[in-house]
């Protein structure tokens, strides 16, 4: 009796200490990776490896780092940070990159990050594509230089034609500027 | 020498593509990587760094894990030429610069002296060591020589080479036979994969293009008058995929050697207390700023007494300020690969024309080189070059519209006082080391206490800090590009 008890003892300690180690893990962990990377996110003129960013924060980094860019209570600096490191990240950061680049409620500089950063790195040209058509059409003459911007990156022979076409219809003098500047840097 | 526009970009996409989706399907089955692609018709293309910090500010990449051998045959530019280094630490052989004005030193190897010596300002003069051709697979250039006056202030190196290179002080030896710079610091764990000589009594840090290094910049290495010999390194680092080892190669060009010397404006007089630094301000029409509105602007006008709030601590004033337009098409500055096609060397180098200062750029956002990721601001160098205008480094860039407004903490005034700090020769007072994650790297100064958030050269100072100490004082007003009231104006 007293052995059936020792064991049935033994048991739920091991079962209430396991419990409380896997909630405190669950609990403290996304918290503090996230401290983390707003840690490492911060500097003037140095940016974060991606190596270092997964080491911070192993799993799905890239969500992570969204959710520090959407989070208003984190500093605007911060935000813009996470927002540009996200092409690191490949398919994960360019679906993160899309969401955020479609959210009204992010300030404009953060957008651009977010266009610039999804047209460097989409593999896929149609995506690409029509997604550059979306965003050239924007009101906001910021977008549409993200956009110009963010081709720069790309290969593909409808990149020149699309620039060319805006050129025509452009009316900011920025954005013309920009334009003009990317033509003649194009990837050979 | 320079830009060769009719060569492809080194770091285009399609070079990239086939090895970055093979690498990641690898890396992924391997490691189990945490960010599994999730749709096969939007995968990567991008570029990354996995070394352990990349500082656009001042170094090019720092990557301890860079391995010191180098990738045979894998260079961009080099494709196909066999590039068959193998060795690391040991190579320093002197095997390729040849001036016309070599003569024998005692080991037998040719050493390269001035060829002309100009007055370039008041207090400066400019050492002309010449132009040299590199042969392909050259680790190390010279062994170089020059003569310090006995009332020399300081000192700059200037090299200026081909684009994407990267040129630093690899050896270096002191009258009276003392190392400053030791032999195959570049291959060394502790010195971030070649990327900054934290183990030598000078702290060196190449950059690509045009490298410089100031001395004296710490207490280590205080000037005596006599001969100076050194070599420097070459060598071309290219981060090929995300997944990879970055690849180091050591490519063929030519190189031109400087060294900018600020003497004393009296006989046995030290480094004055107080300096006086020029600016040349060029606006690309970001944030609404010309040469013509500039002038007048309240935000301009403040960001500047910011800076000079920032600088008087140490004796430092702001002297002439000149205001000249530049391309529009460069309000967002995207660094791309660091060589051809970076809009930060093609941009340095529009500069030509300036007077006797430090060139700040004004752009709305900047683009980190090679890898992306927003920054507030980039120099040329720690230090930028000295005596010398219109280089690929020429400049120092501050974004005006980097981030949220609102955003309290930044002030582009205390960006340029950063960025400028780099360009006459400090480092970080401390580098961020995420948290363990990268080295602990503080800068060779005494008196800046490590981990100082207030410092305006702390890694994220100018988000915040503004303090700087009296050797970082030091530093900036023995730079040749800081005048004296007592030695005159250029």
């Amino acid at each position: 009796m007293s052995r059936r008890f020792a064991r049935l003892f033994a048991a739920t300690l091991f079962g209430t200490a396991l419990f409380a180690v896997v909630t405190a893990h669950a609990a403290a962990g996304p918290r503090t990776e996230t401290k983390g990377l707003i840690t490492a996110l911060a500097g003037v003129d140095t940016v974060p490896p991606k190596a270092v960013l997964v080491r911070i924060a192993p799993d799905r980094t890239a969500n992570r780092l969204g959710t520090i860019a959407e989070d208003k209570k984190v500093d605007g600096w911060i935000r813009v940070r996470a927002t540009s490191v996200l092409p690191f990240f490949g398919a994960s950061g360019v679906v993160v990159l899309r969401r955020l680049a479609a959210l009204d409620t992010l300030e404009t500089q953060q957008r651009w990050w977010a266009i610039h950063g999804y047209l460097r790195s989409v593999q896929a040209e149609k995506p690409a594509q029509k997604f550059a058509a979306r965003w050239l059409s924007s009101r906001h003459w910021k977008l549409r230089d993200a956009v110009v911007r963010g081709l720069r990156h790309r290969r593909a022979p409808w990149v020149k034609t699309v620039l060319k076409r805006q050129l025509q219809s452009e009316q900011h003098p920025s954005v013309r500027a920009a334009i003009a500047h990317v033509l003649k840097r194009l990837p050979r | 020498m320079h830009r060769n526009k009719a060569l492809p970009p080194t770091w285009n996409v399609a070079l990239r593509v086939p090895a970055v989706v093979a690498a990641a399907l690898l890396f992924a089955s391997l490691v189990g990587c945490a960010d599994t692609p999730v749709s096969d018709k939007e995968t990567d293309i991008s570029a990354s760094s996995d070394g352990l910090s990349l500082d656009a500010g001042y170094l090019d990449v720092v990557d301890a894990g860079e391995a010191p051998e180098d990738v045979a045959g894998q260079d961009g530019d080099d494709a196909g030429a066999g590039t068959s280094d193998t060795g690391g630490p040991a190579d320093t052989g002197h095997d390729s610069a040849v001036s016309s004005d070599a003569v024998g030193s005692a080991d037998g190897s040719a050493v390269s002296l001035p060829k002309s010596t100009t007055t370039v300002a008041a207090n400066t003069l400019l050492l002309d060591l010449g132009e040299h051709t590199v042969k392909k697979g050259t680790k190390v250039l010279g062994p170089f020589a020059f003569e310090l006056p006995t009332d020399a202030l300081s000192f700059v190196i200037n090299v200026q080479g081909e684009f994407g290179v990267s040129y630093g002080v690899a050896q270096m030896t002191a009258p009276g036979g003392q190392t400053w710079v030791h032999t195959g610091w570049e291959g060394q764990q502790q010195n971030l994969g070649g990327q900054m000589c934290v183990s030598c009594l000078w702290r060196v840090a190449p950059s690509a293009t045009t490298g410089a290094a100031l001395a004296p910049n710490s207490p280590s290495t205080l000037l005596v008058p006599g001969t100076y010999t050194f070599s420097i390194g070459n060598r071309k680092r290219m981060q090929l995929s995300p997944f990879q080892p970055p690849v180091i190669s050591h490519p063929p060009g030519t190189v031109h050697v400087t060294v900018a010397v600020k003497t004393a404006a009296k006989p046995k007089s030290s480094l004055p207390k107080t300096g006086v630094l020029n600016l040349n301000l060029y606006f690309t029409g970001a944030t609404g700023l010309t040469a013509k509105t500039a002038k007048t602007d309240k935000k301009l006008a403040t960001w500047l007494a910011t800076l000079k709030s920032i600088y008087s601590q140490v004796g430092l004033s702001i002297g002439t300020i000149s205001y000249t337009d530049i391309d529009a098409g460069f309000q967002v500055v995207d660094a791309v690969g660091a060589g051809p096609n970076s809009d930060f060397e093609e941009l340095a180098e529009l500069t030509a024309k300036s007077g006797w200062g430090v060139n700040v750029v004004f752009v709305r956002q900047i683009v980190a080189p090679q890898v992306g990721g927003a920054i507030l601001g980039i120099a040329g160098g720690a230090p930028g070059p000295s005596g010398i205008q219109g280089s690929g480094r020429s400049a120092v860039l501050v974004a005006t519209e980097p981030t949220i407004p609102g955003n309290v903490k930044w002030d582009p005034g205390a960006v340029i006082a950063h960025e400028a700090g780099h360009y006459l020769g400090l480092y970080h007072s401390s580098e961020n080391n995420y948290g363990g994650f990268a080295p602990a790297v503080h800068d060779p100064l005494p008196d800046t206490p490590p981990n100082d958030l207030s410092n305006l050269m702390y890694f994220n100072g100018a988000a915040g800090g503004t303090k700087l100490t009296a050797q970082q004082g030091a530093v900036l007003r023995g730079n040749p590009w800081v005048l004296h009231t007592t030695g005159g104006q250029p």
